[in-house]
């Protein structure tokens, strides 16, 4: 695998984008997994308003193009995250501008589906929409 | 874990993020690997992209803080060993110190080069952050320097 690939750098800072974004908010716990066969790239716990945990799997796709409010994700990778019985966030990276964009996946029961792709609407997290990411992770 | 080991993690990840920066550019200008903990003195192997034929180096040696940037600061304080300085003069080829200043994620970078004192580095000027324009004026410095040296070695006994 050539790690100096275009797609490899692309895809490393969107992973890394991603990780400081979310260590940033201080998380009661944030894994990270090295195992080839783990199926999400984080998994995530804040604690909520009644003393428990509320725990997410955080999917990150990263890209250098411009992000037009909206996401292609495979058909098959949406079904398996969506149908998850841990709910799962979207993180998509822009690289190039650093922003990110996310979406949770459960909130699109009827997506609009091209032949093997799913397209899912994603919404960039600036300052406003930050604390609403972090409510939406605190319950 | 420590926060100061949490700080080092932070500041790794902080320091490949400037060095792949390019929001100014078309494509990363760099292609850092990370060496690990285990290696001394250095923490990344940078290649410089796109240059036709060959892949001319750097080392890095990062330093994160949490101190804070005086309004009248012209400086970020960091702490470096004396004797990391030294491997850094050893190593032959160009090698920096990229200091990070973790709650901001600003990197500011220095070099170890011929000539330089061998002493501890305790401070890096703000005037060298890893801007878009600094990023590009290291790219070159990098570069020259490469084209000032033979590419590889011309001959060898296992050849």
């Amino acid at each position: 695998m050539n790690m100096n690939s275009s797609a490899n750098q692309v895809g490393r800072r969107g992973e890394l984008l991603a990780e400081l974004f979310l260590q940033d908010l201080k998380p009661a716990f944030f894994l990270k997994s090295q195992a080839s066969n783990f199926e999400f790239d984080f998994l995530i716990g804040f604690k909520n308003v009644n003393g428990g945990l509320n725990a997410f799997a955080i999917e990150v796709k990263a890209t250098e193009k411009p992000i037009r409010g909206h996401f292609l994700i495979g058909s098959k990778p949406f079904d398996r995250l969506r149908h998850s019985n841990i709910p799962v966030i979207l993180l998509l990276v822009d690289t190039k501008e650093n922003n990110i964009y996310y979406t949770q996946l459960k909130d699109h029961s009827n997506p609009s589906r091209l032949s093997e792709s799913v397209r899912v609407p994603v919404v960039l997290i600036d300052t406003a929409e930050k604390e609403r990411f972090v409510k939406l992770m605190k319950g | 874990m420590p926060l100061q080991e949490v700080t080092g993690f932070r500041g790794e990840k902080i320091t490949e993020l400037a060095l792949t920066d390019f929001s100014a550019f078309d494509r990363p200008l760099f292609a850092p690997g990370f060496l690990g903990d285990k290696w001394p003195a250095i923490d990344f192997y940078v290649e410089l992209n796109s240059v036709r034929g060959s892949r001319p180096y750097f080392f890095v040696q990062t330093k994160s803080t949490r101190r804070d940037i005086d309004q009248d600061s012209q400086s970020l304080p960091i702490s470096t060993k004396k004797k990391d300085i030294e491997r850094l003069l050893r190593i032959p080829g160009p090698t920096y110190v990229i200091g990070v200043h973790e709650p901001s994620k600003r990197s500011f970078i220095t070099s170890v080069y011929q000539g330089r004192k061998n002493a501890a580095i305790s401070s890096i000027p703000l005037k060298y952050e890893l801007t878009a324009e600094n990023l590009q004026n290291l790219y070159n410095e990098v570069r020259g320097f490469w084209r000032t040296t033979q590419h590889k070695p011309d001959s060898s006994i296992f050849s």
